[in-house]
Formats: C-alpha cells, structure tokens, sequence
C-alpha cells in the first residue's frame, strides 16, 4: 500500500471506553431531571451490556487541505460545502476517519428491541453515549500526532451544508467496510448503526474561544442539548 | 490435472496481494482496481505472470469487486460479464507466457464481499445477495475460470449466498476464505468451528481464513481449522500489520520471515498457501522456496455429528443438547393465535426465552392448517436468526416448508425431521445434499411403529444406508428412538431405551428424543418426563427436544451434567441450584425507595413498571374479576396516567416504556381470558418506510398503543409504499402511522402518502421521527405530525374512538 497516505486502524478495548450514567440518560431524553431507581438501573445494566459486547473500531486517515470558495479539496475526496469550508479555514490538513461500537452491540439492541423495549431504548441510549465517547478519545489520540497544533472539533456528512452523499466516497477513502465492517445502506444509514464517519481540522493555531459544541449548534429544540 | 486433484496430491501455491502492486503502479484512491483489466491490461498480465514465475499454480483474476452493484452496464459504465472477461483473459495470457514456475496453472475467478449488509441485520435481502453474486459466477465461468475463490468476507450469511450462488451457477470447485479476526471470529460473530460445519454441508471444497491478521496470528488459529474441516484448508495472510513510515504504508513481516511462518502453517495442516494485502511475488517465492519437499499433513475426515448458527456450532456425542421445544403451535391456544394474526414478535420472544433458559438450541414449528406453512417457517427461521444466536431445528412435514427454510437458514440446520419411508427420504436426502443439515432420523416407516427396540434399529440402518447412497455421512444423521406416552403402552419408555443403547451399540450412531410425549395425559407431567430424561440420559441419549422453562428438567439436566462429571467443580450446578433457592424464597426488596404517591396494587406495578408483578397481580384479580373490565378500568388508567406524566414532563420515555410493559403483561393475562383475539380494537398500521432500517421509536409507539387497546399491525422496516397500500387495503384499516429518520428517506414516506391517498382515501396518515418536523409533514401531505409516541396514541384515540 506504499504510495498512498497510510490508514490507519485502531482497536480500542472496552476497558479504556467509559461510558458515563449521565450521557446514557441524556441520550434516555432526560436532560439534567434525577432518574427514578428503576430507571437508573436501566441505564447502568445497558451500560455494562454495552461494554461487554462493544468492539471499538476505528480508521484513520491524515489529509492535506486546500479550500477555494466553497470548495473544500482533502486530498481522496473533494466536496462542495460552505459550512465545511468555514469550519476548516485556517487548517492546511485535516483527519479523516470512521469509527463503530460493533456488530455483536447491534446484534444485541435488536435483540432487546424484540424482548423490551425499555431495554432497546436504553441501550440504544448507551450505544449513542458509547460511540461519542469514543470518538472523543480518538480526537484527543488524533491531536498526538500533530503537536503543536489545534484539532477543530469534528464535522460531519450531514452538518450543516456538508451533503449526506459524502458518506460514499468518504468510507470509500477510508477503506472502512473491510477494515472495520462499516457499511452503507441505500439510504446512506451507516451499519453498525452506533458509527460515526466525520472530518477533523488541523489548525495552526485556536480560532478565538470554542464554545462547548451544544452552544455552536442551531438546533435549540434538539432533546439531547447539553 | 484439476485443481480439486492438485490440492488433493500436495501444497496448493495460491497468489498474493494486487491491490499494493496496481497503487505502486498508478491505481488512484476509490479507483475501481476491476477497471483496469479493460484499460491498461498489460499490468494485470504482468502482474499474474510474476506470481506465475514465483510457482503460484492458482492466479485469482482481478474480479475482486466485479458486481452489479458496481458494474451495471448503465451510462458508460462496464457490464459484469465485460469486467470479468477481460480480467479472466488477463490471468489466461499470463498463464501462457509465463516462463518457470509450477507446471500446474490455474485461474481463480475471484470473488469478495458486496459491500453491503444482508437482511434482516441490514437491507440486502438474501436472494438478491445470491443473484448479484450469480451474474458473476456465469460470467467467470463462461470465461473459462477454473475455480471459484470466494474471499475476504467478513458475514456468515453472505458467504452461504455466494457458495449457494457458484453451486447453482457452474460446476467449478468452489474455495471459501473468509477474514477472521484475532479473536478468531467473523465480523458476524461466526467461529471456524461454525463455518466450516456450514460450508462442509453446502459442499465447499476447500475452507480457510485470509486477510485481517498476519501469519503469526494465523498460525494461533489454524489448528481450530485443523481440528475440525474435512476438506483441504486454505491460509492466505497479509504481510503482517501496517504501519506509517516517512509518510509511508510498510507491513511489518518481510518475504522471508512470512515464508518462515508459512513452513510452519503447511506443517500444521495448510493445503492452499498464499498471501494478501502487502504480499508480492518475492512472498510467494520465498514461501515456495521455503516449503520446498514438504508434503501436506493427510486430509482425515472428522465426521463430527453438529449443527450451527452464523454464530456457533454445537455438536452432538459428548454433553448432552437441550432443544427448546416451545416454538409449537400444538395445544397452544395463544401461540396459534399469533400465528393467524403474523405476530412474528411472538415467536422472536418465545425462541429469545428459550435461550435465556438455556437451550442450546431451538425446534421451530409453525405447522398450522389455516396459514401458509412454507411462507410462515420460512419468515420464522429469517427473523429468528436475526435475534437469536441459537442453532435452529427446522420442524415440518411439509416438504415445500423444509426447503424454503433450509434454504435461508444461516448456518448448518438440524432438520427435523426424515422417516424410513420412501417419499420421506427422497424428499429429504437432497435437500440435505444442497443445503446441508443434520437430520433426525424417526425409526418408523411406511407400515408404522416398529413395537420392538430391533424393528426400530432396522429402520434406522435402512435410512443409513439409504442416505450413504446419496453421499449423506453417517455423521450427518441422528435417530429418534420414538418416545410413545407410557399411559397408552406401557412399554413405551422401556422400547425407546433399548432402542438408544442398541442404536449406539450397533450404528455407533447418536440419538435425539422429542421427550415429552413420554407423560401425555399424566398429572404432573414433568415428574415423568423429567425422570425419562434421566434414564435416557444414562442410556446415552444424546440431546432432547424439551422444555426450558420446565424446573423439573432442569433439575434433571444440571444434575445429570454434575453426576456424568461433565460439570466442573459443580459449578454450573451450584450456580444453578443458588439460583432456585433464591428464587423461592420470599419477594425481596428491590431497594428503590418507595414513591409514598404510588398506588398500590395493580395500578402501582405499572407506574413503578414491574412486569413480572403486574402480571402476577393481574392473574389474582382475573379469578374473581372480568377481564374487560380489569383492562379498561385498571390498566388502561393506569397507563395513561404515566402517558400524561409523559406529556407533562414529569415523566421520562423510559419510565412510560417500563409501565408499557408491565401493562402489557397484565393485559396478556386478560387476553387469556378473552374469548377470542375480536375483543380487540382499532386496527392501525405502523411501517418504517422504504430505504429505513431504524425502529426504536415505531416500536414504542407500538407498544404504547396496544396498550391503549389499539391492534396494532406492524409491518417492520423498510416498508415499500406498495406494501403499505396493500395492507391498508386488505386489513381496511383508517390510521397509518409513518416513521422515518433521515432526510433521505422523507421522500418514501411522500410516495407512500401519495398512494393511500390515490387509491384508499379514506385512511388518515400520522407521520413521526427524528427527521419530521411540522414542515415536512405539511409538504408531503400528512395529516398529523406527532412529536412523540403519547401524541400519537391522542391523535389516535380522537380519530377511532
């Protein structure tokens, strides 16, 4: 594979993922109200049901940046966005990468959605809690490689302006479907379906203060705002 | 010589990897690498000539991703049957140029995974993944490929479509290597041991692992392989693990140290050698310099006596195999009444039950006259093994049911079951012969039931023998010794014993008893089944079809497992013996702190959300009380309290789910009650639209309306338009209900509005999900936007009630 920038594909063990009781019941829909008892043990049993048959899986890819208008070039893939130009300017690379809590997670929530459906909600709650925590360690794993320098928060097909369709050539680029089972459906549904496909920016140096990623978004009904 | 005679006489060199060469050489990231057999063929050749020269005698065509899903002949774009062509031809002109080498050259039409999941865990339905995969066999094969090497799948399911699709397509050897993980399983949570029972039944001629790991690791796993496949093993590893040097991709494991670990895979059983990603010709030669001489480890057939599913195998002749026996519409008033009504949830928590009573796996029946057998066990088995990791034993008589069942089975199936007569056998055998399976062999024939333990032990060496004529193995056959009911005969237990130990004596053969039939008409049945179980057991019975939630048996299975020293420490006893204790004693305290507002009663166990109690409680009051009257003015109350809790933002979606539930299991016990399912009211269809996979939140909308004592007819998800229409048509219903995620499915649910509203004006639409919003909903038409499942339970009840 020389030739090409190298992907690269991590494994994470479950140990190192945790997934804290109150993003599991923000992701219930409970915002900052106190659960009942029984509701709490919910949370935690789909909590350790999830780390035991998660299987944290991730592929990365470093990229080169360039940005006319409102064409944003990354090297294996250019897209037309606004909003992802806005949000790389000022970065000369980027990360790109896919990460998946796991079949065997899948395999479970839709077990529970046959037997209860309190239990697939929350683990369809953990999973959610689950996947985000783990992608934000991967961000952190993935401002190690650039010192010096300050990751943007990540960005989405599907943000803003940044059209759905990108999933396609953006697994493809990342080679994510025999490296860590993530497939596509017509729709473009990522399978597993606790998966995250998304863009990091590398900048030089911090645009001003980033607020806390909740407060950026224009989505002020959303049940899940921090 | 064949390459089915070349394996067979010693070490197989297969090719390595393409994908590194052809990028050194130009290929662009998400270039289609396919492409290049028409464009710039002369590197392919070049390519296939190297590995020639460095002794491989098998040369995979560069055909990797040649399916319809990418190549559809539309718009410019090459056909199948155009890639695969000029990749074949491609591999014949190196093969002819080629100077050196192995004297014996083959081309492998190469096939890999589609890229998209199979249903029901994804959208690709299976015969669609059988069709896609169908094209390119005919195309490989016209082009005169010599083998079918099926690769790099990482599902179990899509490697039976692909193996099913090469059988029906051309009469090539079929090679299956699939991508196992460290851990040794697929991404579809398959083990070796799984897979390889499986494609051994499908008639796969070669089985191994490639890519994903390096040899070192391939090396851990092999003797898995070793210890349990019949057919010539194949191990094909990548060049080590990437990793980043100045900006570069190196594998970590050079040419001579993956022939090293090579030499050492052939001398623990390895046929078929080769390599994958990061390999190049100076790997195949090194490995072929390495393993110079050296003559494979003999073939031995292991003649094991297994099933499995795409998740584990389960064999039979050591512990003894629990088979749940509850997925039976016999003397089941309420199982049948699921089966009229497609309540397929049903089954799913029957079989998920089971399993969490510890069956190992799962008789499924669905035998009843008013409904359409094949259709029905066919839907059963599809849905199940999407839920339930537990092998599956196919219960039918009709042959059409048994073929359409074994054919989407996910796995090796028991098949329960084929008898000594002529018709059954010949019915059986073939199916046997395509799909796979082990069979349950009924020691009766056309003339009846033999009355003796020797008659029966006739019939089972005449279905033996018959089944060896059409190349069925021994192994492959397990005989039921009939269990009759000791209340009718009392000889019924004594025959059926005797006819174990003479079948083990005489056939060496193991024996499967559908247990329970030894105690119909019994008080109490469950003393004697379970001590029949016993005695069996200490006959040498092998497995039993029973029942799992039976105390009685599990008694006598957990100690029987202890006595036979099969239980180590008597740990699983103890555990389970702990378990019953705790269990009887009385109902302790959860611990929660009581909430001093809640009801007690019926009307408490639904607002804390406590099923189990509810029911029990519901069970009391329905001895005295009325059960429609128990529902409106208990349950339904109850419920709807937590509903405007819900509404009112005092209560949370998980709480409302739990007192769903629990209301649900007070409302089955009504249902018991009830004369029959037309108490029932409303009917209102929900569906997940076209192209979404998503259903939490139909689900729970579901729930809630059934509670509210709508009947509810779900059609799953990724429901076509058409179907919708039909259904509301056929059922008259008046409210459907619409979910929906992503934008990209909001234009299914416009056209399925569209439809209803053509041809069924009548019906009103309630659309919800997280991508609706008011103004989607007003574009496509719906009636009403619900924001949550208690809106539209509301909307619901304004409009139907």
């Amino acid at each position: 594979m020389s030739g090409y920038p190298p992907i690269k594909t991590v494994l994470l063990p479950a140990s190192e993922v945790e997934i804290s009781l109150p993003d599991a019941l923000r992701y219930m829909g409970f915002g900052g109200a106190e659960p009942g008892a029984e509701v709490a043990a919910l949370a935690r049993e789909a909590i350790a049901l999830t780390q035991k048959t998660a299987r944290y899986a991730a592929c990365s890819l470093a990229v080169p940046v360039a940005i006319s208008g409102d064409e944003v070039d990354l090297g294996v893939l250019r897209v037309k966005s606004a909003s992802l130009a806005r949000h790389l300017s000022g970065c000369g690379a980027a990360v790109l990468f896919a990460a998946t809590t796991g079949m065997e997670a899948e395999r479970r929530r839709k077990q529970a959605s046959v037997t209860s459906g309190a239990r697939a909600f929350a683990l369809d709650a953990a999973g959610s809690a689950a996947i985000e925590r783990f992608c934000d360690l991967l961000c952190r794993s993935f401002a190690g490689d650039f010192p010096g320098k300050t990751m943007r928060p990540r960005f989405s097909p599907g943000y803003g302006d940044l059209p759905l369709e990108t999933q396609r050539p953006l697994l493809g680029a990342l080679d994510a479907a025999r490296r860590i089972g993530v497939t596509l459906t017509d729709a473009l549904m990522m399978m597993p379906q606790k998966s995250v496909s998304a863009v990091v920016g590398v900048a030089d140096r911090d645009c001003a203060q980033q607020a806390p990623a909740c407060a950026r978004c224009n989505q002020k009904d959303c049940a899940f705002r921090r | 010589m064949s390459v089915l005679e070349r394996i067979r006489n010693g070490i197989l060199y297969l090719d390595g990897g393409t994908g590194t060469w052809l990028q050194k050489r130009g290929l662009r990231p998400g270039e289609l690498p396919e492409l290049w057999s028409l464009a710039r063929p002369e590197e392919l050749v070049a390519l296939h000539k190297a590995y020639f020269e460095a002794g491989s005698h098998v040369v995979c065509a560069n055909t990797f991703g040649a399916n319809a899903l990418k190549f559809d002949g539309r718009e410019g774009r090459p056909s199948v049957r155009d890639v695969v062509s000029a990749a074949v031809e491609c591999v014949k002109k190196a093969r002819d140029q080629a100077k050196g080498g192995q004297e014996e050259r083959f081309v492998a039409l190469d096939v890999g995974p589609l890229g998209k999941l199979l249903a029901p865990l994804g959208e690709l339905p299976f015969e669609k993944a059988v069709s896609l995969f169908a094209e390119l066999v005919r195309a490989g094969a016209d082009a005169g490929a010599d083998l079918v090497f099926l690769e790099t799948m990482n599902d179990c399911y899509e490697t039976k479509a692909a193996v099913l699709a090469a059988k029906e397509n051309c009469g090539l050897p079929v090679f299956v290597s699939n991508a196992y993980d460290e851990g040794g399983r697929l991404m579809s949570g398959t083990t070796p041991e799984a897979m390889v029972a499986m494609l051994e039944g499908l008639g796969a001629d070669a089985v191994g692992l490639n890519c994903s790991c390096g040899p070192a690791q391939m090396l851990e796993l092999l003797p898995r392989f070793a210890a349990c496949a019949s057919v010539p093993l194949i191990v094909k590893p990548n060049a080590g693990m990437p990793r980043a040097e100045n900006g570069k991709t190196v594998f970590d494991v050079g040419a001579e140290e993956f022939a090293a670990l090579m030499k050492e895979i052939v001398a623990g059983g390895a046929r078929a050698v080769g390599g994958c990603c990061g390999t190049d010709p100076s790997y195949i030669a090194a490995l072929v310099e390495k393993t110079r001489g050296m003559e494979p480890l003999p073939l031995t057939q292991k003649k094991r006596c297994v099933i499995s599913s795409y998740d584990r195998a389960v064999e039979f002749g050591n512990a003894p195999v629990l088979i749940g026996e509850r997925i039976n519409p016999t003397g089941k008033k309420r199982f049948k009444e699921a089966l009229r009504e497609r309540d397929i949830g049903y089954i799913l928590r029957e079989g998920v039950a089971q399993q969490e009573s510890g069956a190992h796996a799962l008789d499924v029946n669905v035998g009843l006259p008013e409904i359409d057998e094949p259709e029905m066990l066919e839907t059963a088995v599809r849905e199940l093994q999407g839920v339930c990791p537990l092998p599956l034993q196919l219960d039918t008589s009709d042959a059409a049911a048994m073929a359409r069942a074994m054919r989407v089975y996910n796995g090796k199936p028991m098949i329960n079951s084929v008898n000594g007569s002529e018709a059954s056998m010949e019915a059986i055998f073939p199916l046997m012969k395509k799909y796979g399976g082990l069979a349950v062999c009924l020691t009766l024939d056309e003339t009846g039931i033999p009355a003796t333990a020797e008659g029966r032990l006739a019939v089972a060496s005449r279905i033996a023998q018959r089944a060896a004529q059409y190349g069925i193995g021994a192994h492959d056959l397990i005989f039921d010794p009939l269990a009759l009911t000791i209340s009718a005969d009392a000889s019924a237990a004594r025959v059926a014993l005797e006819t174990i130990r003479l079948i083990r004596a005489r056939l060496g053969a193991p024996c499967s008893l559908g247990i329970s039939n030894i105690s119909f008409g019994l008080p109490n049945r469950d003393f004697v089944t379970s001590a029949f179980f016993t005695m069996a057991l200490s006959a040498g019975l092998a497995a039993a079809i029973m029942n799992p939630f039976s105390l009685e048996m599990q008694k006598a299975y957990r100690s029987y497992m202890a006595l036979a020293g099969l239980d180590e420490s008597c740990r699983d006893y103890i555990a389970f013996a702990q378990g019953v204790e705790a269990r009887s004693a009385p109902a302790a305290q959860t611990g929660a702190p009581r909430r001093s507002d809640a009801p007690d009663g019926l009307e408490g166990a639904i607002a804390k959300g406590l099923a189990a109690d509810a029911a029990r409680i519901a069970a009391a009051l329905l001895e005295t009380g009325d059960p429609l009257s128990l529902i409106n003015e208990h349950i339904v109350p109850a419920l709807d309290i937590m509903g405007r809790g819900f509404e009112e933002k005092t209560v949370f979606l998980p709480q409302l789910l739990m007192s769903a539930e629990a209301a649900k299991a007070a409302f089955e016990e009504a249902r018991k009650k009830l004369p029959s399912a037309g108490g029932a009211g409303p009917a209102v269809i929900l569906a997940t639209v076209k192209g979404d996979i998503h259903d939490i939140g139909k689900n729970i909308v579901k729930a809630l309306m059934e509670n509210y004592g709508f009947q509810v007819v779900d059609l799953g998800r990724d429901v076509p338009p058409e179907a919708v229409l039909e259904a509301a048509v056929r059922r008259n219903v008046l409210l459907v209900g619409l979910s929906a995620l992503m934008t990209t499915t909001v234009p299914a649910m416009a056209e399925t509005i569209r439809l209803l509203r053509e041809n069924k004006p009548d019906v009103r639409v309630v659309v919800g999900g997280a991508v609706l919003t008011q103004k989607y909903a007003d574009m496509i038409g719906a009636d009403h936007y619900a924001k949550n499942a208690m809106d539209t339970v509301r909307f619901a009840e304004k409009l139907l009630k």
